[in-house]
């Protein structure tokens, strides 16, 4: 019987399904993080904003992620030469020079990769929205620099000439993981650099102007994540493949998109990996130099976008000396935080 | 006993307080990532000021800025007029919000608005790139000789700037 003041069974269900309503969102409260993210965290979670929010808002979403500056030094060392003013994580090198060389391929090729991995290994549209709402055109190249790696000038020449950052890439394996940096790169299709036209790069090595020479004491890398979206992937493939300061940063398409010399196609997508040659001739002597060292890999096909009218382009995590003429050649656009 | 109204609806204003509670932690956290203009530009000051600081009396520096193309940095001398009040007496380097091309004044007044300043012990400072003398001479409202100090407008990826530092000025430039 129903007596007055008694709860029916309606109202238990509703009671007991409040209570679970409660208890969940107690639970997605705690998931909140509500300390302090770190830069990696907070780089991740805008870069997923920015890929899944809607077209109207996307331009608006800026991505936060912070230049990592790294100094790699013995001692005392700051690299104030560098990054005098900013914040910097000191990396001390070991007192035997093969030990800090090879820490110093280490280091380079791991924020290679994390700058890859961070920017959803190219495939994520990233820039086409915001490219239209600064008013850039979509084919115009938008780039992010993870990070900036400089030697100390303490560290000695002898150093930096044992640093073999391709043989480390070739060798070694991604932290937790058990493909090697090629592998990982070319999505497990090669595990060996591709073979180079020598004479092709010599050539258009050979063709850099005066005053494309590097500048700096070629102690310092950025690496970039450069975007460029267009119609077609081949035609951005095509233009990059002449793009002098690609070269002169130590990257070559070689045959790319021909016969996959260099590319790796998985799918209908290319997955390549650019490399330096070491020549010896005058202008591009430098590339030599640590800042010439690493090569670049990238992704070419279609992104996740909405944006039906340019789904093709190119994705490019690229080391360059920290030039102003490079950089800004290479990118017409600079986001993230400096 | 319980009523049973009271109960149904105590429970659902409950839980509606915290839905809301939780939205708004979530708004503010999502605020909180996404703001962050000013902290860059704070950034970008702080890097000028540490790179000028590094050179010696007579040290010639070049060095990379990246900004934000909707600021600009500019700079005044310590007896100069027009300063931000928050330059005190002293010189001081200022990056600011504006688009001089689109008619934001170069003041004093658009930087303690909207705008970092750093302190400089050197009595003279001057801030200038010809981009923006030519424009402000375009005016015709100044002549090439009554400008000292100018501006450095941010391009929307790198810009290399030169610092002359003396025993007792600072001559920041850049040029196209």
């Amino acid at each position: 019987m129903d007596k007055k003041g008694e709860l029916t069974s309606t109202q238990i269900v509703s009671i007991t399904i409040g209570i679970l309503a409660l208890i969940t969102m107690l639970f997605a409260l705690t998931l909140i993080k509500f300390g302090e993210y770190t830069d990696e965290e907070l780089c991740k979670l805008s870069v997923l904003g920015r890929a899944h929010a809607a077209d109207s808002i996307q331009g608006s979403l800026p991505l936060k992620c912070s230049t990592k500056k790294i100094c790699l030094t013995r001692g005392k060392g700051d690299c104030s030469e560098n990054f005098a003013g900013e914040e910097i994580e000191k990396i001390k090198l070991s007192a035997d020079d093969t030990k800090a060389a090879r820490l110093i391929e280490e280091v380079s090729a791991r924020e290679m990769y994390n700058c890859w991995s961070m920017m959803g290994e190219g495939k994520i549209d990233l820039f086409g929205k915001y490219a239209t709402s600064r008013g850039l055109e979509v084919t115009d190249s938008t780039c992010l620099i993870c990070s900036r790696v400089a030697i100390d000038k303490g560290i000695s020449e002898d150093v930096i000439k044992k640093v073999d950052i391709h043989r480390y890439m070739k060798e070694e394996l991604v932290p937790q993981s058990k493909l090697t940096y090629i592998q990982t790169f070319t999505d497990k299709v090669s595990g060996a650099y591709p073979s180079v036209d020598r004479a092709a790069y010599e050539n258009e090595a050979n063709s850099l102007r005066e005053g494309d020479s590097l500048s700096g004491n070629g102690r310092e890398i950025a690496l970039l994540f450069m975007q460029i979206k267009a119609t077609k992937a081949s035609e951005v493939l095509s233009n990059l493949g002449k793009d002098v300061f690609l070269i002169a940063a130590g990257g070559y398409f070689v045959n790319l998109g021909a016969k996959g010399v260099a590319g790796v196609l998985v799918g209908k997508a290319i997955r390549f990996i650019l490399l330096p040659v070491a020549i010896g001739t005058a202008p591009a002597a430098a590339l030599n130099a640590y800042s010439g060292q690493i090569t670049a890999t990238g992704y070419c096909g279609e992104f996740s976008t909405n944006d039906e009218k340019a789904k093709e382009g190119c994705s490019i995590v690229q080391a360059m000396p920290y030039d102003a003429n490079r950089i800004n050649n290479f990118c017409k656009s600079i986001e993230g935080n400096p | 006993m319980i009523k049973k109204g009271l109960l149904g609806h105590t429970t659902s204003i409950i839980i509606a307080v915290i839905g809301l509670l939780l939205l708004g932690a979530g708004i503010y956290k999502m605020y909180g990532i996404f703001k962050g203009e000013d902290e860059n530009m704070k950034k970008t000051i702080d890097s000028i000021e540490g790179k000028i600081k590094r050179l010696e009396d007579g040290d010639k520096g070049k060095f990379l800025v990246r900004g934000n193309n909707k600021w600009y940095v500019t700079g005044w001398s310590a007896e100069e007029k027009g300063k931000p009040d928050k330059c005190y007496l002293n010189s001081c380097i200022c990056i600011c919000k504006g688009n001089i091309f689109a008619g934001d004044a170069l003041s004093g007044e658009s930087c303690q608005k909207k705008g970092f300043c750093r302190i400089f012990e050197e009595k003279k400072v001057i801030v200038k790139s010809d981009l923006i003398l030519k424009a402000v001479y375009a005016t015709g409202e100044n002549s090439a000789e009554g400008i000292d100090s100018s501006g450095i407008i941010f391009k929307s990826n790198l810009i290399e700037i030169e610092v002359k530092k003396e025993k007792d000025s600072i001559e920041v430039s850049y040029r196209e």
